[in-house]
């Protein structure tokens, strides 16, 4: 399993980067802004991907609708702090696939992706 | 074949039973013909033999007119002349009974077939009167008379013979044999005795009449041999009984005369007495014979008649029987069979409710009982089947009503959401109280709750919903997105307007690999949310006392001690001025309120205890709304009110000050030290927080702390000096940042506390902030605009005397007012506070530089204050 972590914050990088460090997954990028993520998706085509939604200039929303153009089989988790429940609703109509508020512990992280990998098993 | 097979029943037994009553009735009809016939045959036998038995009586009469003619004629007349006439007379009448026999016979019938004979004989009958003349006029010879005698008899036997000779009994036609052999026996003794008779009248015979005799004596015994070999025992017998005697000897000796033919030495009278007398005999015999025949005939026919009869009506009977019984059994096995088509028919149409009734105990009846048996053990199934049927109905309507019943009483919102976003028609009742509408049912459940919820939350649950039912979105990642998870409604109801707090889950129910419904749970959490609300209320209530006691631990008691009692008063007066002053102007009452109320607050403020500050800051906003409208005598009351709370915390605090107190007299020395240490950490505190409200970064120095040894009794006023000093330079003392940098300063202030060693008679505290000191052109200007002094006079003041100007009461710089300063009460409390301890004070200060104020406090103070104290804790 290929990771892209998207987080304009690097705290929250490393945070997502350490909890994860223990499943079989393995972080082939991070990105800091929506523009430097949709690079690495068309270079490395990642399976998933942890979206955050408010970044400078390309927002995580309008991330979302180009990784989707390019990669639209990349299953999309968005973490992020805004509690607007709309947005989150909006990511999911544009093809997320998982969603988790910050902060984030290890727990609600591993269970999150364990719950985004089953879907994809069973299709 | 199979035509035959597919017949109906009663076609097949008629297929088989008309055939048969056709071969039956034609048997029948052969047997009745048969049985007929027996009996028409001995009926004609019996006619025949009457009318046979007429001839041969005929025959008799003839053979002996014969003989005597005979006699007569080989007399010439002289004898049997009599005789011949009286025979005649006999014949003749035989021959009419004869024909009377006849006319009496069934012509047509029995004898039709005979009547050419009949005829015959008739002719022959009629041609004796010639033969008869021819005989007496002795026209024909003796071979003559005895041919035309003959030739009639034998016509008439053989009209016998072909009378009676037509039997199909054997034993009778054996008996007609033998009686015929007899007559013809009989006929030969009769010639022969005609022979006898004319040999024995004329005494001689030739050779041609021997021979001729010889021969019928021989066919005689010939004849009469026939006879005894088939004649039955009866008729032996009557032979043998009625022909013997004198008179058949005598015969059979003059018949050894004739034999020897020598001498004929009898008269032929004689031979013809004795030989009529045997032949008479004969004639017994053959009546002996003819009478048993006829009775047999007669037996014989009657027996045939009854027989025929018999077989007719035992026919008849036996087949109105056969047929009774066959009609009998043939319909009741249609019947049977009707019934089993009709029961079988109504049994495929599904009626069970009646049984077959089959009462025979034939197969067909174990069929019906078989049927019978099948059709209870349909019901007993069927009845199974309903009464599984009926439990099951009956489990549901429970089921039902059950959930009616939890529907109808559960406090929770209930429903269904389908695939269209449209809400169930069964939904609990609670539905209806929450939402406080009826309209449920069927409503798309984005349009119901459009009038309850703000546009972007609609929004939100209108998308929300598709993802929902979208089978490939994870349930936990959707609802982490519910946005109406706790919402707040407004509902209406009876019109009244409520709002309400709820929480909305959605749980998917799948079936297969489908999501057909939402379940929508509703639950009403406005209570709870209040609940939440009050208990977080309450805890602030309770960390407000809490604070109230670590501000009583943290402040010199004396201190709060003072303030509470100063404040008690002040808040007392407020109230007695009002039950005193109530006609005066209420505006002039609320500025003199406000006042009071403000000088407490800041008070409160320089001793940190934020809960009083907090609380007059409460009043002073409720005064200010006040005092820019008109207001009544009932608007005050809610300044009183609030004044009246205040009081209360006074109180609440003094309680538990006077615990606090009780500690420290316990611990007395201990208490002064605490006191004197608090004192300096309240006045950093003040500092502190000053700077920090008004954004003015101050540093605080407490210089010679072990010095600090200030009376307890002056302890609180002369912290409230301090503060009010404080309050000053924070606010008038200290510049802004931008105008401290221009003037070389340090962007942080300072304040400076500082003890001289103390002497015997007084302590020396020195007051003294790197503010700006005092602008005298600017508290001119105020004293001017107050109306302190005239601009002349401020013109005329020296600086020494202007600067005193701020002690005046009432003055202030300020043109701003908050919680700290501006209210124009500083300076004038700072001097009467000193001058209240008994105490001396001198102020320096340099325009833009600093500002200076020392203090000769006194040791011994005056102890009326004691008193007041105890007074305030008392109360």
């Amino acid at each position: 399993m290929r990771l892209l972590i998207v987080d304009d914050s690097s705290i929250m990088r490393r945070i997502i980067e350490k909890h994860l460090n223990e499943y079989e997954i393995e972080i082939i990028g991070m990105a800091a802004d929506g523009n430097e993520a949709v690079d690495l998706v068309k270079k490395k085509k990642p399976d998933v991907i942890t979206l955050d939604i408010t970044m400078p200039g390309m927002d995580g929303l309008a991330c979302l609708d180009e990784i989707m153009k390019i990669h639209p089989k990349a299953k999309v988790m968005i973490i992020t702090a805004l509690a607007d429940k709309l947005t989150g609703l909006r990511a999911l109509d544009k093809g997320a696939r998982g969603f988790l508020y910050k902060p984030v512990n290890a727990g609600d992280l591993a269970k999150a992706f364990d719950r985004l990998l089953k879907r994809n098993e069973n299709k | 074949m199979k035509v035959l097979y597919d017949l109906p029943i009663r076609i097949k037994f008629a297929v088989v039973l008309v055939p048969l009553i056709v071969i039956i009735i034609a048997f029948d009809y052969l047997q009745i013909k048969h049985n007929y016939l027996d009996y028409s045959d001995a009926e004609r036998l019996n006619e025949a033999l009457l009318l046979g038995i007429e001839i041969n009586h005929v025959v008799h009469q003839l053979q002996k007119e014969r003989s005597i003619s005979m006699g007569f004629y080989s007399t010439d007349g002289y004898d049997f002349e009599e005789e011949l006439k009286i025979q005649v007379s006999h014949t003749d009448s035989t021959i009419d009974e004869f024909y009377n026999e006849l006319s009496r016979g069934d012509v047509d019938g029995a004898l039709a077939r005979h009547m050419d004979d009949i005829a015959l004989l008739r002719t022959k009958f009629g041609s004796l009167n010639d033969i008869r003349e021819k005989v007496v006029g002795h026209q024909l010879d003796v071979n003559q008379i005895l041919q035309y005698y003959s030739d009639i008899n034998d016509e008439s036997l053989n009209m016998v013979d072909q009378l009676i000779n037509e039997t199909r009994d054997k034993e009778i036609a054996q008996q007609v044999h033998a009686l015929i052999y007899f007559l013809k026996a009989k006929e030969r003794a009769s010639i022969e005795r005609a022979i006898g008779t004319k040999a024995f009248s004329t005494k001689q015979m030739d050779d041609e009449l021997y021979s001729q005799f010889a021969a019928l004596v021989a066919e005689q015994n010939s004849y009469l041999d026939a006879f005894r070999v088939i004649a039955d025992e009866s008729s032996h017998q009557a032979f043998e009984r009625l022909v013997t005697g004198h008179d058949v000897n005598e015969v059979d000796r003059l018949r050894d005369l004739i034999h020897l033919r020598e001498s004929f030495g009898a008269d032929a009278s004689y031979w013809y007495d004795v030989a009529t007398s045997k032949i008479n005999a004969y004639k017994k015999v053959e009546n002996n014979i003819s009478q048993r025949l006829l009775t047999r005939t007669d037996y014989l026919a009657r027996t045939a008649f009854r027989k025929f009869w018999t077989f007719i009506v035992l026919d008849i009977l036996i087949g109105v029987i056969a047929f009774y019984l066959m009609s009998i059994i043939v319909t009741n096995l249609l019947t049977n069979v009707g019934i089993l088509e009709r029961f079988t028919k109504r049994i495929s149409k599904g009626d069970l409710s009646k049984k077959v009734s089959i009462a025979t105990k034939d197969e067909i009846g174990q069929y019906a009982k078989t049927f019978n048996v099948m059709v209870d053990e349909i019901n007993k199934s069927h009845n199974i089947l309903k009464k599984e049927r009926d439990k099951a109905k009956f489990l549901y309507n429970n089921i039902y009503r059950v959930s009616l019943v939890v529907f109808k009483n559960i406090h929770q919102g209930i429903f269904l959401l389908d695939r269209k976003y449209k809400m169930s028609k069964l939904y609990s009742s609670a539905m209806e109280e929450i939402f406080g509408s009826e309209k449920i049912a069927g409503e798309n459940f984005a349009n119901f709750m459009r009038p309850l919820i703000i546009p972007r939350d609609l929004e939100a649950l209108e998308m929300f919903m598709k993802h929902l039912f979208n089978e490939d979105m994870d349930e936990d990642v959707v609802n982490q997105l519910n946005p109406i998870e706790q919402v707040k409604i407004y509902s209406e109801k009876d019109g009244v307007v409520t709002t309400k707090f709820i929480r909305v889950n959605f749980t998917r129910i799948w079936r297969k690999n489908r999501i057909v419904n939402v379940m929508v749970t509703v639950s009403d959490e406005t209570e709870s949310i209040l609940l939440q609300k009050h208990l977080e209320e309450s805890e602030k209530r309770k960390k407000q006392e809490t604070e109230q006691v670590l501000s009583i631990l943290k402040i010199d008691p004396s201190l709060i001690r003072g303030f509470l009692y100063n404040a008690k008063r002040t808040l007392r007066s407020i109230s007695e001025r009002y039950e005193t002053d109530k006609e005066s102007n209420l505006q002039e009452l609320l500025n003199f309120t406000f006042e009071t109320v403000h000088s407490l607050k800041s008070n409160a403020v320089v001793i940190g205890l934020d809960i009083m500050s907090e609380k007059f800051h409460e009043i002073e906003n409720v005064i200010s709304d006040l005092q820019n409208r008109d207001i009544t005598g009932k608007d005050f009351l809610t300044v009183l009110y609030e004044i009246d709370d205040a009081d209360k915390i006074i109180d609440d605090m003094s309680s538990m000050l006077k615990k606090v107190a009780d500690i420290y007299r316990k611990y007395p020395s201990g208490g002064h030290v605490v006191s004197n240490i608090m004192l300096i950490d309240t006045l950093e505190r003040a500092v502190k927080t000053l700077s920090e409200k008004m954004e003015k970064p101050v540093d605080f120095f407490f210089k010679n702390e072990a010095n600090l040894v200030i009376p307890n009794e002056h302890i609180e006023t002369f912290k409230d000096v301090m503060i009010q000093l404080i309050r000053n330079t924070m606010h008038h003392g200290i510049e802004s940042k931008d105008i401290r940098v221009l003037g070389g300063k340090l962007i942080r202030g300072s304040v400076v506390v500082e003890l001289d060693s103390p002497s015997e008679e007084l302590i020396k505290i020195t007051y003294k902030d790197d503010g700006r000191g005092l602008d005298l052109t600017e508290i001119k200007g105020k004293a001017v605009e107050h109306g302190y002094v005239t601009q002349y006079e401020a013109d005329q003041l020296p600086d020494e005397e202007a600067a005193k100007l701020i002690f005046k009461n009432g003055f202030t710089t300020s043109d701003t007012v908050n919680e700290h300063a501006g209210r124009g009460q500083g300076m004038s409390a700072v001097k009467n506070l000193i001058e209240g301890m008994g105490a001396y004070f001198e102020m320096q200060f340099e325009q833009g530089k600093y500002f200076k104020l020392t203090i000769d406090l006194p040791y011994s103070g005056e102890q009326n204050l004691e008193s007041d104290e105890h007074e305030v804790i008392d109360s």
